[in-house]
């Protein structure tokens, strides 16, 4: 893989050419299975008097294999010489020789927050409330015909925009590189491709995202379910976690060790509660109210505001479908918790899901206090302000608590 | 006879208060014969007046039936126009829809089309990019 960075007015342009060896298909870290549309992308960075192309070369190579890490088979190229320990992460974690070797290791102070506007990252802007916000922003690929217009990244914008905190809207069309399965990052790493180009104009040091428990620790989403202590994409040695710590951005997951109950607790008790959005599909106004993750984060929601669930979605539906199956689903600490706290779950979609799971509120309890080696996991320099705020509003799991974390998905 | 009779044997005097007497009570000929002809006047009247008012309701009646006829008739012209209409506008829904699918189709096969040509544009220089590396003499490609 070769990879070449063009920088103009505020806009950073790439281009890779695949070496004899790489491939249009590939795996995302997490296994899923992808398929490559084109080789061109852009980064829009904010308009801003004087800047230049002056940006550490282990930074743009981070965004770059965020985006060509799935074809690459033996070998990458950069168009600028990276520093030996970026050369090493990329080597150590993916079997590739990179190179030009010749630069020095960058490193920076700042903490800045990759703000989706969902609760988990209003839960970590909570935590952290003078770091700044950088929000990724879908935009339209020049070369690609947008057939997903019904993603509103404009609502989102505006909404991390009206938080009234420091934030950074950086956009990009790398979501259209992708043609299977469908315009999204090749690597979920790509969404820092803002922070990473700002990083030292920002003297960013880390960045922080809302990854939560399920994805750092019980394998959730797309991975494979079960306990992943060593998660390649999310533990702080793995081999993002090292390449970023290698270009001087280490990632940060302030909420690693806590639910999506608890990140929604701590979302809807903030004073952005009115700007918090996990629905990309609906206006302005308010969130769709039918798509699987409306549904999802309402049976999260109603189980925290111990309430009945409140929807419009049946069991016959297509994204109600879904939960009449037997286990395992994407989530299903949550459902669990779901199911142990909402009354009347006997009476809605979730009934068979409920069946299946016998979820007690005795049994989910772990899912409301935080997992302590998140915490050891996070930059010295920022610990301590997680630790505090953990001790203060969730509390720590006790050790049989840890120990249903350490079992998840075993048996 | 019995006029005469009476006018023979009762003096005039007693008969004069007879008479005034049965005149108080009874009604004269005269005015009986009055009273029937006032009746059956009033009845032939009567028998006219309803006569008339039966004429009168039927020629309404008539009237109202005409204009009903038109009313219908106009109305049965209403349904065929509406229904030539209604098939004319299915007619368009039908080449609308037609025409949305067919848009449909073709921005799928076209964006999948553009996909391919993407795709086809990287492997091209892939295959340029390894034929350059094989002949270390030549000007670089770009």
């Amino acid at each position: 893989m070769r990879v070449k960075w063009t920088f103009d007015e505020d806009v950073w342009r790439l281009t890779f050419l695949l070496d004899p060896e790489d491939e249009l298909t590939g795996t995302c870290t997490d296994g899923q299975r992808l398929e490559l549309r084109t080789n061109t992308c852009q980064v829009r960075l904010p308009p801003s008097e004087g800047r230049g192309p002056d940006v550490h070369p282990d930074l743009l190579a981070v965004v770059a294999w965020t985006v060509t890490a799935p074809w690459t088979r033996r070998r990458v190229t950069f168009d600028r010489p990276i520093s030996p320990a970026l050369a090493a992460a990329l080597h150590d974690g993916w079997g590739v020789e990179a190179g030009p070797v010749g630069a020095d290791q960058r490193s920076g102070t700042q903490l800045a927050i990759s703000y989706s506007g969902g609760a988990d990252s209003m839960a970590v802007a909570a935590i952290f409330p003078d770091a700044p916000f950088i929000h990724f922003r879908r935009i339209s690929h020049p070369r690609v015909p947008n057939r997903w217009a019904d993603y509103r990244s404009d609502v989102t914008a505006r909404l991390a925009r009206e938080t009234g905190r420091d934030v950074t809207i950086v956009e990009s069309d790398l979501e259209f590189l992708l043609k299977f399965p469908w315009p999204g990052f090749t690597e979920h790493h790509a969404v820092a491709a803002g922070a990473l180009l700002l990083a030292d104009e920002m003297d960013l040091g880390g960045i922080a995202m809302g990854y939560e428990i399920g994805s750092r620790w019980l394998g959730g989403d797309r991975y494979v379910h079960r306990f992943t202590p060593d998660n390649p994409m999310w533990s702080a040695s793995g081999q993002w976690g090292t390449l970023f710590e290698a270009a001087g951005l280490p990632i940060v997951l302030p909420v690693g060790g806590i639910s999506e109950a608890m990140t929604m607790r701590i979302a809807l008790g903030s004073e952005l509660r009115d700007q918090v959005r996990w629905c990309l599909l609906g206006p302005h106004s308010g969130a769709c109210g039918v798509c699987g993750k409306c549904l999802y984060k309402e049976l999260i929601q109603a189980a925290v505001e111990r309430r009945p669930l409140n929807t419009t979605i049946t069991a016959t539906d297509k994204v109600g479908r879904k939960w009449q199956n037997p286990p395992p689903y994407g989530g299903q600490e949550m459902i669990e918790y779901g199911i142990a706290h909402v009354p009347g779950i006997e009476n809605t979609l979730f009934a068979k899901a409920a069946e299946y799971l016998q979820a007690s509120k005795e049994s989910t309890r772990w899912l409301e206090h935080c997992y302590a080696p998140a915490i050891e996991e996070i930059p010295e320099q920022w610990r301590k302000q997680v630790d505090a705020f953990m001790v203060d509003n969730v509390g720590l799991m006790t050790e049989d608590e840890a120990r249903r974390v350490e079992t998840w998905g075993a048996g | 006879m019995m006029r005469f009779v009476a006018r023979v044997l009762v003096p005039a005097r007693l008969r004069r208060a007879f008479r005034s007497r049965l005149d108080a009570r009874y009604i004269t000929k005269a005015d009986h014969r009055q009273d029937v002809r006032s009746l059956r006047e009033e009845y032939r009247r009567l028998h006219q007046e309803a006569k008339d008012d039966r004429k009168l309701d039927a020629e309404h009646a008539l009237r109202e039936i005409e204009l009903l006829r038109h009313e219908v008739a106009a109305l049965r012209d209403e349904v065929v126009r509406l229904r030539d209409a209604t098939k004319e506008s299915l007619q368009k829904v039908k080449s609308v829809s037609d025409g949305a699918a067919q848009a449909r189709r073709l921005a799928t096969e076209g964006a999948g089309a553009i996909d391919h040509v993407l795709q086809s544009e990287v492997r091209i220089w892939q295959a340029i990019d390894t034929l350059a590396s094989r002949m270390p003499d030549a000007e670089p490609v770009r």
